[in-house]
């Protein structure tokens, strides 16, 4: 699972999300990408599994980019614990992710292939997303 | 360059609001300025302009606007599309700026690359990595072509095809640095692995026939004992 190597506070405040992505939002290394539609936080093993969602559905060959990365601690009380007594222990690592943002990247697979893997992909993750291709515009 | 039709009016109002309005009504508000001409704030038909660029190719046609003034007057003049704006979510266009093309001066653009042949390195087992999409050429209009095509069927693995490998012709300049690699056949961890095993083998043989050709000689020593 992606985590960070370390950091300077292991605890850091929930904040807020709001607004459009306005960066990370064109496919910049593959032919197909993964955009989230809708903001939100996604766990370093959402992020795992969607990936591995991925190398499982291609097989071999190809080539997946991961362009989101957990930097933010989620701390968690203990069950049963009465309010107070300072904030719980970190518990898992979060990728804060606005809407707009490029999740994923793939190449060197055919189209109908990549589809299919990111769909795959995108049933693990707790945000909507659609699948791009390079082109500008929609199809549709 | 393949050159495409597209028909604008000039827009009287500028701004975020009237901005909003137009492309509520299905069209782009777009400029269009150049070398010693006067800008113009006009506005094109946005489905006409999503049939225009091609496949984020927007660079590689050239733009014949044919704009419409309010008096009723029809101006026509040859661009670039030389940039566009596009909603991150719902991916229309939003805005477009026209850059006048003048036939008698330089203009660099980007020139995609085409990639033909299947490179003897992948049949090996290595792995096809595109690194760059788009080359910067400059030249005259006329002279500049739609895209660039490379043969890619020598590449064996380890091999790369870089920008100062391009045959462009004297009358287009590559802009790009000539050591960047556009293409690259590069080992797996298969073709590694199968590279090992087989030269494991071939030394696994070669000792074998050494072993062959030293035993004679120590059956000889041990009959000579």
């Amino acid at each position: 699972m992606l985590a960070p190597k370390r950091v300077k506070y292991r605890k850091i405040q929930k904040g807020r999300i709001k607004g459009a992505a306005h960066k990370g939002l064109t496919v910049d290394f593959g032919e197909y990408g993964l955009q989230a539609t809708e903001s939100g936080r996604i766990t370093a093993r959402q992020i795992e599994s969607a990936r591995v969602a991925i190398t499982r559905h291609v097989k071999r060959g190809g080539k997946i980019w991961i362009r989101i990365f957990p930097h933010k601690s989620v701390t968690k009380k203990p069950a049963e614990t009465r309010m107070g007594k300072g904030k719980g222990t970190p518990e898992e690592w979060v990728a804060v992710v606005k809407k707009g943002t490029i999740l994923y990247e793939m190449e060197g697979v055919p189209e109908h292939v990549a589809r299919e893997a990111l769909r795959l992909a995108a049933h693990k993750l707790p945000v909507a997303t659609k699948v791009l291709s390079r082109e500008i515009f929609d199809e549709n | 360059m393949k050159t495409v039709a597209l028909s604008a009016q000039i827009r009287e109002e500028v701004g975020k609001g009237p901005a909003r309005r137009l492309r509520a009504k299905g069209f782009v508000p777009a400029t269009f300025y150049g070398y010693q001409t006067e800008p113009m704030v006009i506005t094109v038909n946005a489905s006409e302009l999503t049939k225009t660029v091609v496949k984020g190719r927007e660079e590689t046609v050239f733009v014949k606007l044919g704009i419409q003034s309010g008096k009723g007057k029809k101006i026509e003049k040859l661009s670039v599309i030389k940039d566009l704006q596009v909603n991150t979510i719902n991916r229309k266009p939003e805005h477009v700026d026209f850059y006048e093309i003048r036939m008698d001066r330089t203009l660099a653009v980007d020139v995609h690359v085409i990639f033909t042949g299947h490179p003897v390195g992948v049949e090996d087992g290595g792995e096809l990595q595109q690194l760059k999409r788009d080359v910067r050429v400059s030249g005259l209009p006329s002279d500049l072509p739609e895209s660039i095509e490379i043969d890619i069927s020598n590449l064996k693995i380890g091999d790369s095809f870089k920008v100062s490998d391009l045959v462009v012709g004297d009358a287009v300049h590559l802009l790009d640095n000539g050591d960047v690699a556009i293409v690259a056949v590069v080992p797996t961890r298969v073709s590694l692995m199968t590279e090992g095993a087989a030269g494991e083998s071939v030394e696994e043989e070669a000792e074998g026939a050494e072993a062959a050709s030293a035993k004679p000689d120590d059956e000889t020593k041990q009959s000579e004992s």
